[in-house]
């Protein structure tokens, strides 16, 4: 394994100057899933919006895994927190958008997308003309995360894209991830539920809450070699973690 | 829809009937309140001299509001896209609308003339506040999540201009022209006061000093009417653009 993305010493401060995320290290591994796992208010979404290069840390660095800057906002995928399919175009031309921000043309992008879904998400493309108002709430967080996904790069950043999401397509959506990082790429998820930790995830680091700070890293067996008692009992470990860090 | 506009239909007509009635009830002198048919048969009776009045403003509101949309629209988009700019224009905007447009009317007819020109340039300027107010909110409110994604894709200014904020505007606009649609029609009548050589506003000024009461009414009636034609006419389109799914992020 080798470093794709490095944040050294990485802090940012919030407006009242006091710290949200503090000297955070962190390695972002080729091939592999790491969780970033926190309560509400530990700066996961910070930290993930420092990674794809959207804020500039206050102290500390990041740089890509070959010595690069990271400044031209291209090395990652990104999907944010929340983000909702517009409504004026259909469920095809959602997951279109991040394709079509990247630079691929209007046309180009719509015909990569739909071949995304084709082979991704073949029940969200049954729905493909529809237009975004009429999907559901979890067929509208596929949408985008199958257009985020659908844009190559190698690392691929999450933040809690699968929260209205059913346990189906959850399962699902975790053994893409599981795919993609198989393929070499590095995909970061942001998670507060640590059993979506404990199923899909190679390593996972814990942050505590304000300032968010590394508190524990926990490298599990592989995923494939994990069964349903080995992920309870990693879940039940995260959860103490968590609890902890709450207190 | 359809029964609240017979509904509407029926209510003015009963306001139009009460006041024919209140009229011959209490023979009322036409030259100080014509009934309702008083002034439909002044209308028929100068109706080329009327309509072409008519015609000349509803193109100036119509002008006005068609110029207030488009620089409205980009003058909207670029505050709502730029912070120098919202933060230039922001209270040039708010100073501009504290100084009443009818007071610079005559300005305007010394250096454009008394043709339609200054009109429509009165009109715009009454019509284009809403729509600016509503675009550069609309645009912001334009979901900033997806903002992000598409910054974290790699899109820059000009792309997530074009992708998401410009479609966006759209609606805003829309709602906005509806205010404006009301505004226009006054709007122009008050620039036909100041000067003019044609218009509705110009005709009311002309029968009010030769006492045609019953002609007053009509202008008012077709100046009503086309201020509501106006107004059905943006309603129409918001309409249509809220059924294509144009409104804001889902």
């Amino acid at each position: 394994m080798s470093a794709l993305l490095r944040a050294e010493g990485v802090t940012v401060l919030g407006r009242s100057g006091e710290p949200i995320i503090d000297r955070i290290d962190l390695e972002v591994q080729r091939g592999e899933v790491l969780a970033l796992l926190g309560v509400n208010g530990s700066g996961k979404t910070t930290l993930i919006r420092v990674l794809a290069g959207l804020v500039a840390p206050d102290a500390g660095a990041l740089t890509l895994g070959d010595g690069g800057e990271p400044g031209a906002r291209r090395h990652a995928a990104y999907l944010p927190q929340l983000a909702r399919p517009v409504a004026w175009r259909d469920a095809v031309g959602n997951a279109a958008l991040p394709l079509e921000a990247s630079g691929i043309g209007r046309r180009t992008a719509r015909r990569a997308a739909r071949e995304a879904l084709l082979a991704h998400d073949p029940a969200l493309m049954r729905r493909g003309g529809r237009r975004a108002a009429s999907l559901s709430g979890g067929e509208r967080q596929r949408l985008l995360l199958a257009g985020v996904l659908a844009i190559a790069r190698p690392i691929v950043l999450l933040d809690e894209p699968l929260g209205a999401v059913d346990a189906i397509e959850r399962r699902a959506a975790g053994e893409r991830l599981r795919a993609l990082s198989a393929s070499g790429s590095a995909v970061v998820l942001v998670t507060h539920e640590p059993t979506e930790a404990a199923r899909v995830a190679d390593r996972i680091v814990v942050l505590g809450r304000r300032p968010g700070t590394v508190i524990a890293e926990r490298v599990p067996p592989p995923p494939d070699r994990r069964d349903a008692e080995l992920q309870g009992l990693l879940a039940a470990d995260l959860l103490e973690l968590l609890a902890g860090a709450a207190a | 829809m359809r029964s609240s506009f017979l509904r509407t239909l029926a209510a003015l007509l009963l306001m139009l009937g009460a006041w024919e009635a209140a009229c011959a009830a209490f023979e009322v002198d036409p030259s100080t309140l014509p009934a309702p048919s008083d002034a439909w048969t002044a209308f028929t009776g100068s109706q080329d001299v009327l309509l072409r009045a008519l015609r000349t403003t509803a193109i100036e509101a119509l002008a006005g509001l068609a110029a207030a949309l488009l620089l409205g629209g980009l003058l909207g988009l670029a505050m709502a896209a730029f912070r120098p700019i919202r933060a230039t224009f922001e209270p040039v905007l708010v100073v501009s609308q504290t100084i009443p447009v009818i007071a610079i009317a005559p300005l305007l007819v010394t250096w454009l003339g008394f043709g339609l020109l200054p009109k429509i340039v009165v009109v715009a300027l009454i019509a284009i506040f809403p729509i600016i107010v509503a675009v550069a909110q609309g645009v912001r409110q334009a979901d900033s999540a997806v903002d992000e994604l598409l910054r974290g894709a790699g899109a820059g200014r000009w792309r997530r201009l074009r992708l998401v904020e410009l479609p966006a505007a759209v609606p805003a606009m829309l709602a906005g022209a509806r205010v404006s649609a009301l505004l226009v029609v006054p709007g122009a009548v008050a620039a036909e006061l100041v000067g003019a050589t044609d218009g509705l506003g110009r005709l009311l000024l002309i029968y009010d000093r030769d006492g045609r009461t019953e002609l007053t009414f009509a202008c008012v009636l077709l100046l009503a009417a086309l201020g509501l034609a106006l107004w059905t006419l943006v309603s129409i389109a918001d309409r249509w653009s809220a059924r294509r799914g144009l409104v804001g992020s889902a």
